[in-house]
């Protein structure tokens, strides 16, 4: 169980409009993990366009720089009023005649460059610079798995968007979706699943044709490619037909270039489909 | 047609007058909310359209149908096997009464109008008046042709049988047609979302208004493409060489590309077997 995996559950269910609750599993796995709470909380209102502020996780890295900022400078106050004291006991100890006698500029000289005070200012120096050092990398570190999860959320909104630019009403809006899918992840398997359910059922042959310019995009088809290849098959629209060839002929494994080929040679795709197959592939030997 | 609507009005527009066996009809429509955006919906299984936009309020339908002359394919078809059925009876004594009646359904709510004729016996021929930023959905199967002049808002519009001429539009547009031609007159482009005219086998004719700027992308297989634009075409994939750069894949009939005016929005246009022509316009 991974957090894509119930992220990917909360897209889908929301783009659906399933009602559904999560697995006992999924559930397990949530309430151990608070801040996947607050990212699905994010996402359910992001979903419904009722976006809250989001507290920005800056204040949460810098806590601990300043607290271990405060510390130090309570500590060096703390050391600094510590070695007065210890400076003005020995005079304490020698009687009232002394504390009324005036200190000289030499003693004073002397006073600070006794071993103890510079001891005490290198230990503190050493501690604030070892602290702020230690901060700094732990800030960093926690910067990195913050970006990282920020680009997983940022991802996660943009596949979301795109799902849902491709199920709206208007074929334009459609394009529009198609268009904004190149742009988001494509290594979704949601957002390619749900670009080949448009591929096989959007009535406008000028989305369909876009959907596949789009899966073109995709560095490898993995278990997408049967359903493509079916597709290519049994499409009707010979337009869709011919730019579904084109694809798998392009960009398919060498399987299913072989199968392609198999149908055309044995002439069971339409004539002009045919014809084209047999094109690319006289091109290829070029 | 979106289901969803429920109907506050449904004009049922049965024609008495006879007009050598055709009824003509005229409706006005209100809409519920004036001054905002229309949204209308046109399904018509046989007969021909033409939207006129205008600055106006309201929905001005005109209708004249005739009865379907039986010419079509499928119609025969369908006769054919009721003949087999059916004996025929003696007309000794007996004259032709023809239909003269039209069905037309007219919904409206919320500024969404449905107009719809799937009557397959029935020819209509639809002239209607919309407001200019309406939008607009359009099925025709069968008949006559689809004429849209001067609307501004979203179109979304689909021919079987008849041609698609849209003229003095800003898109977003997305056209079909089967075998048919697409003639579309842009007078500017619409940046919002991409358009798209699609004819599997007819020509797509476009003229673009100097001002318009926009990703021309043409693709046809078996057509060809003319051009009047300053800016060429390019082919927009790239051309694929492997490894050792010994092997190159050749993309036949791939998208090619112009930016008119340094670009802009996708309009894409796309034929099987139709010549694509891209006018420049003033």
């Amino acid at each position: 169980m991974t957090n894509q995996e119930i992220i990917d559950w909360k897209i889908a269910s929301l783009a659906n409009n399933d009602k559904s609750e999560l697995s006992e599993e999924m559930q397990s796995y949530l309430d151990k993990n608070a801040k996947l709470k607050e990212e699905l909380l994010f996402i359910d209102h992001f979903w419904t366009n009722d976006v809250k502020p989001i507290v920005m996780p800056s204040s949460k890295l810098d806590a601990n720089f300043y607290q271990m900022l405060s510390r130090a400078q309570s500590a060096q106050q703390h050391s600094v009023q510590q070695g007065i004291t210890q400076l003005a006991m020995p005079q304490n100890g020698y009687g009232a005649s002394l504390q009324e006698q005036p200190v000289s500029l030499l003693d004073k000289v002397k006073s600070w460059l006794m071993p103890l005070p510079i001891a005490q200012f290198a230990t503190l120096a050493l501690v604030f610079v070892l602290g702020f050092n230690l901060n700094q990398s732990r800030s960093n570190n926690m910067n990195n798995s913050d970006y990282i999860g920020l680009q997983h959320e940022v991802s996660s909104l943009s596949t979301m968007l795109a799902i849902s630019m491709l199920q709206k009403d208007s074929a334009s809006e459609r394009l529009s979706g198609v268009a904004y899918s190149r742009q988001a992840d494509l290594s979704n398997p949601l957002l390619v699943e749900q670009l080949i359910e448009l591929l096989a059922k959007d009535k406008s042959t000028s989305v369909r044709l876009a959907v596949i310019n789009s899966l073109g995009q995709l560095k490898s088809f993995g278990s997408s490619e049967q359903q493509l290849f079916t597709l290519a098959t049994k499409e009707e629209n010979l337009l869709v037909q011919i730019e579904l060839c084109r694809l798998l002929l392009n960009y398919g494994s060498v399987d299913i270039k072989n199968r392609l080929t198999d149908q055309a040679n044995q002439q069971l795709l339409k004539p002009e489909v045919q014809e084209f197959i047999q094109a690319q592939l006289m091109a290829s030997y070029i | 047609m979106k289901k969803t609507l429920s109907s506050t009005l449904v004009a049922l527009l049965i024609g008495g007058m006879q007009v050598a066996n055709a009824a003509e009809k005229s409706y006005s429509l209100p809409l519920s909310k004036p001054g905002e955006p229309v949204s209308i919906d046109i399904e018509v299984y046989r007969g021909s359209i033409t939207l006129v936009g205008y600055k106006g309020d309201t929905i001005e339908i005109s209708a004249k149908s005739s009865t379907f002359s039986g010419k079509d394919k499928d119609l025969k078809k369908v006769k054919n096997k009721m003949n087999k059925n059916n004996s025929s009876r003696s007309t000794k004594g007996l004259k032709s009464v023809k239909s003269q009646g039209m069905r037309l359904e007219i919904e409206e709510r919320n500024n969404q109008v449905e107009i719809s004729s799937e009557v397959s016996n029935q020819h209509v021929d639809l002239v209607i008046k919309v407001p200019q930023r309406s939008s607009v959905e359009v099925e025709l199967y069968k008949g006559g042709d689809l004429n849209i002049d001067g609307v501004n808002g979203e179109l979304e519009l689909e021919s079987y049988e008849g041609m698609i001429i849209a003229n003095n539009i800003s898109g977003p547009i997305v056209a079909e047609t089967a075998r048919t031609d697409i003639v579309v007159n842009f007078s500017d482009f619409a940046i919002k979302t991409p358009s798209s005219l699609t004819s599997h086998m007819g020509n797509v004719d476009i003229t673009l208004a100097k001002k318009v700027a926009a990703n021309v992308n043409v693709q046809t297989f078996q057509g060809e493409i003319f051009s009047g634009l300053d800016k060429d075409f390019v082919v927009v994939d790239e051309i694929k060489k492997n490894k050792k750069g010994k092997k190159q894949e050749i993309v036949l009939g791939g998208i090619m590309q112009s930016k008119v005016n340094g670009g802009g929005q996708d309009l894409s246009l796309t034929s099987y077997s139709g010549n694509l022509y891209i006018r420049k316009g003033e």
